[in-house]
């Protein structure tokens, strides 16, 4: 945690928006950091100033010009007299009927992309090049050795090995970049990533 | 009493624009009434002008009540509000600019930024209503040094303090990351910080 988070964290904090975690680390560098302690009284007292920034209120003219275009395009008063049955009939089944081959084709394409997702190794490559460990990248990966393992061949684990090892690495790499979403992230990555390192240890001895 | 009652309630947004939609037209006069002191607030120092912000008001308003039937986003009707809003705006200085540039070239250069058409604007000289309402030398004070930071972080600033918004729902607005959002107004305060120091205005600071 250095004094910029914890100063972004401030931030977000004014709105209730941090999880426990991270409001335990704010509190944690606000102790230990004198600076950052008299930044953050400053901010506090800054914004109190500049709330004070007084209402203004549009005239009286343009509210009643809006209540009057409000008024008269109320919704339901401009449907009612236009409403015809014969061709509604004829359109909406066949629109109906569209629809639903499109609704249909869309999550049969769905189903087949994320069964025919990338698999680790390749998740890695891409991680590689871009030198991102994404969550969603990873819960794949901890998915998709979930299911390898009911074959459970020397390969499959090796494979897993591999991947996590470099995973690691990549993780270590990328909190040397500065990112506030990441380091959020980073811990629950850490643990998840170390608790499949775990599964996959006890299958491999199992094997063995 | 039950009306009363009834009236007393906290309606959500979604729940006025539903009533809207169905044909209830007061629910439509309480979102107006609830928006608008901060909607104006904020149109009103982006643009720093009475009559231009009117206008923006009132044509965002007239967008809302247009595109009200495709609203679908569910529990962000504050910062799809502000990001219309926000548009206008943005229209708006784009064309005063070219106006300006077309009708004074000789004072403005053509290379001449958005950004420093916008701070001609907010920081002219003449008082805002605020001022001279309250007159306090923060107020002032603040104009004045709006003319250091830049666009996005005035931006930000702007939808924090006078409309009152999230940062989350500023991030929305603007549509960029949160990250980015703290990061603008991390070194907004910072500068107008700085500067408050230096002037000595705020020595409690």
């Amino acid at each position: 945690m250095n004094c910029k988070k914890c100063q972004k964290l401030y931030l977000l904090s004014l709105d209730g928006q941090l999880t426990p975690r991270q409001k335990r680390c704010m509190d944690e560098h606000l102790r230990l950091c004198p600076d950052c302690q008299r930044q953050v009284q400053d901010i506090r007292n800054l914004q109190l100033k500049l709330e004070k920034a007084e209402k203004i209120f549009p005239s009286e003219q343009v509210l009643q010009n809006i209540r009057d275009e409000a008024y008269q395009n109320l919704p339901s008063l401009e449907k009612q007299p236009f409403f015809s049955f014969p061709k509604v009939q004829v359109v909406l089944p066949r629109l109906a009927y569209a629809l639903a081959v499109i609704g249909v084709l869309f999550f049969a394409l769905k189903i087949i992309t994320l069964r025919w997702q990338t698999s680790p190794i390749e998740t890695l490559q891409i991680a590689k090049t871009t030198g991102d460990v994404v969550g969603r990248d990873f819960e794949y990966m901890d998915k998709y050795f979930n299911d390898k393992y009911v074959n459970k061949t020397e390969k499959d684990i090796g494979e897993a090995f591999y991947v996590i090892d470099e995973t690691k690495q990549l993780l270590a790499l990328a909190s040397k970049k500065y990112d506030l979403s990441f380091y959020v992230q980073q811990e629950s990555l850490n643990d998840s990533l170390l608790d499949l390192e775990r599964r996959v240890k006890k299958i491999n001895t199992e094997i063995q | 009493m039950d009306n009363q009652y009834v009236q007393n309630i906290e309606l959500t947004d979604d729940e006025l624009v539903d009533g809207y939609l169905n044909g209830d037209i007061s629910s439509f006069n309480r979102i107006l009434g609830r928006y608008q002191a901060k909607l104006f607030s904020y149109i009103y120092h982006y643009t720093g002008n009475r009559q231009e912000a009117e206008d923006i008001f009132q044509e965002t308003f007239y967008r809302v009540i247009a595109n009200l039937k495709f609203y679908k986003q569910k529990g962000y009707f504050k910062a799809w509000l502000f990001r219309i809003a926000f548009n206008i705006c943005i229209d708006h200085i784009r064309k005063k600019r070219k106006v300006k540039i077309l009708s004074m070239s000789q004072q403005f250069s053509s290379d001449e930024t958005e950004e420093v058409a916008l701070e001609n604007m907010v920081a002219s000289d003449a008082p805002s209503p605020a001022e001279i309402a309250n007159g306090k030398e923060t107020q002032r004070l603040l104009r004045e040094m709006l003319g250091v930071l830049s666009k996005a972080q005035k931006e930000v600033l702007f939808l924090r303090i006078y409309a009152g918004l999230s940062f989350k729902e500023i991030s929305q607005v603007l549509g960029c990351s949160i990250n980015t959002v703290l990061g603008r107004m991390q070194y907004a305060l910072g500068h107008l910080r700085n500067i408050l120091k230096e002037k000595g205005v705020i020595d409690e600071l």
